[in-house]
């Protein structure tokens, strides 16, 4: 089971390292200028690092050079970027909107266009989200759009590379839920259930763990 | 007592169903200032609406730009005193596959699409909440739902909308902000063109909506309406699809 992690340094990284044998992860260095190293990490082991990528140097084709050299085939990507900026609509700056849309958007397109050509028959694309994209939240104008966009995203995706049998969701989070002490855990078993045991009729859809206070 | 017109600001207002709905509120007497990227077009349009006697205003305006914005809201507000509607409809889209869209092109989308929304929100709101409130009507679109139509990146930035405007709703709502977006599916304009190219390809499409017809600008123009007026007040930060059944029913 090959999966990849798109941002290292989430809390999620850790619990999955706990539940899968080996992961590879993008660890960035300098997020906002998409430069980094894909590492893999193996269960008991130390991590490796690959190579280093420069994302709006050449838009991942690194990594996708190397996923091809080494013969990689991917059960998964997993796409945890995330940029949150607790900032109202007029407090927001035209950078922070930028940069925002930088990290919850483009480079979540570039690496999903440059790496499905790398994910197996039947593997999957699964983007964490959060509620606040339905939800709407006044201190989190960027987050709450661009979430929303990632996922218009996934739904595009499903039906894109639904030919090939590659599937896109979404696992929608409630900030309450990360704040939780098993929250964490609760998203880490979800992705591993859906990678070991995937559901090929789920596709397009946003799961969503908030205790049901969205609807609320 | 004859109704005060309306200052309506239409941003992206010479083309598709931004400029139907600004010739419709023309004709219903309202002040209509309406921008647009093509300058020749705006201007001749500008010139037919005002030869007619309509009271219509255009400024040139690129919506990625922040400053063209601003300019945009501060000269609605010198003529004016007020923007009473803001109605946002500017927007691009290509046919295209993931594999085939390029970051530019990504980028460009999500700019015009989505960044040219927050600013237009940023821009006006502080205006209608010094006014007591006002209206605000996104154009957006069904693809962002379905996730098809115009492109992954068309889709995306159009799902952006929905967030955007829930969590404006979600601060301005007491402040007078009533704001919806409608959201049109298979409308029959230049878009639609560019998606549906040949009329076999129409015809191909409209086999399968429900109601096996397009949209008219006018089915769009009837929401927008509808959701700048009064007799929507109790729909906040709600996704109005006009899609003749195409979302949920097939």
């Amino acid at each position: 089971m090959n999966i990849l992690l798109f941002d290292a340094n989430h809390c999620i990284a850790e619990a999955l390292t706990q539940s899968f044998q080996s992961v590879y992860m993008l660890e960035f260095t300098d997020r906002l200028k998409g430069q980094g190293k894909l590492c893999q990490y193996k269960s008991g082991q130390r991590q490796e690092s690959l190579l280093t990528f420069d994302l709006l140097e050449d838009e991942a084709a690194s990594i996708a050079a190397w996923l091809d050299q080494h013969d990689v085939r991917l059960e998964a990507m997993v796409n945890n970027l995330e940029q949150v900026t607790d900032k109202s609509l007029l407090e927001t700056s035209l950078v922070q909107w930028q940069e925002s849309l930088l990290i919850n958007l483009h480079f979540p397109f570039l690496l999903v266009k440059a790496l499905v050509p790398y994910l197996s028959e039947r593997g999957q694309c699964i983007h964490l989200s959060s509620t606040m994209a339905v939800s709407g939240e006044s201190g989190a104008v960027n987050y709450a759009s661009h979430k929303s966009a990632l996922e218009s995203f996934s739904k595009s995706l499903s039906r894109e590379c639904s030919e090939r049998q590659i599937r896109s969701n979404v696992i929608s989070v409630s900030p309450r839920c990360w704040k939780e002490t098993n929250g964490v855990q609760q998203v880490s078993q979800m992705i591993y259930q859906m990678c070991y045991n995937p559901a090929s009729f789920l596709n397009g859809q946003v799961i969503t763990f908030d205790n049901g206070e969205t609807l609320s | 007592m004859v109704a005060e017109p309306s200052v309506v600001l239409i941003v992206g207002g010479a083309a598709g169903i931004g400029k139907a709905a600004a010739e419709d509120r023309l004709k219903k007497g309202d002040k209509v200032v309406f921008t647009d990227i093509n300058e020749a077009v705006g201007k001749q349009l500008m010139e037919q609406w005002q030869a007619q006697g309509y009271s219509a205003t255009f400024i040139q305006q690129n919506v990625t730009s922040w400053t063209d914005t601003e300019k945009v809201a501060a000269k609605t507000i010198d003529m004016y005193g007020r923007i009473d509607i803001l109605i946002v409809s500017a927007g691009v889209t290509s046919q295209q596959r993931l594999e085939d869209i390029t970051y530019k092109q990504w980028c460009f989308t999500l700019d015009v699409n989505l960044t040219g929304l927050f600013y237009s929100l940023k821009a006006v709101i502080p205006e209608m909440i010094r006014n007591g409130g006002g209206n605000i009507v996104i154009v957006g679109s069904g693809s962002a739902i379905t996730g098809s139509g115009g492109g992954i990146h068309y889709a995306t930035s159009k799902g952006g909308a929905f967030g955007l405007m829930r969590a404006v709703a979600d601060q301005f709502s007491d402040q007078g902000i009533h704001i919806n977006l409608v959201a049109p599916r298979v409308i029959a304009t230049e878009m639609l063109d560019v998606l549906y190219p040949t009329e076999e390809a129409r015809e191909e499409l409209r086999q399968k909506i429900p109601i096996k017809q397009l949209g008219t600008l006018e089915d769009t123009t009837n929401a927008i309406n509808f959701l700048a007026s009064e007799a929507s007040r109790y729909m906040q930060a709600q996704v109005m699809l006009i899609d003749g059944g195409r979302t949920y029913l097939t």
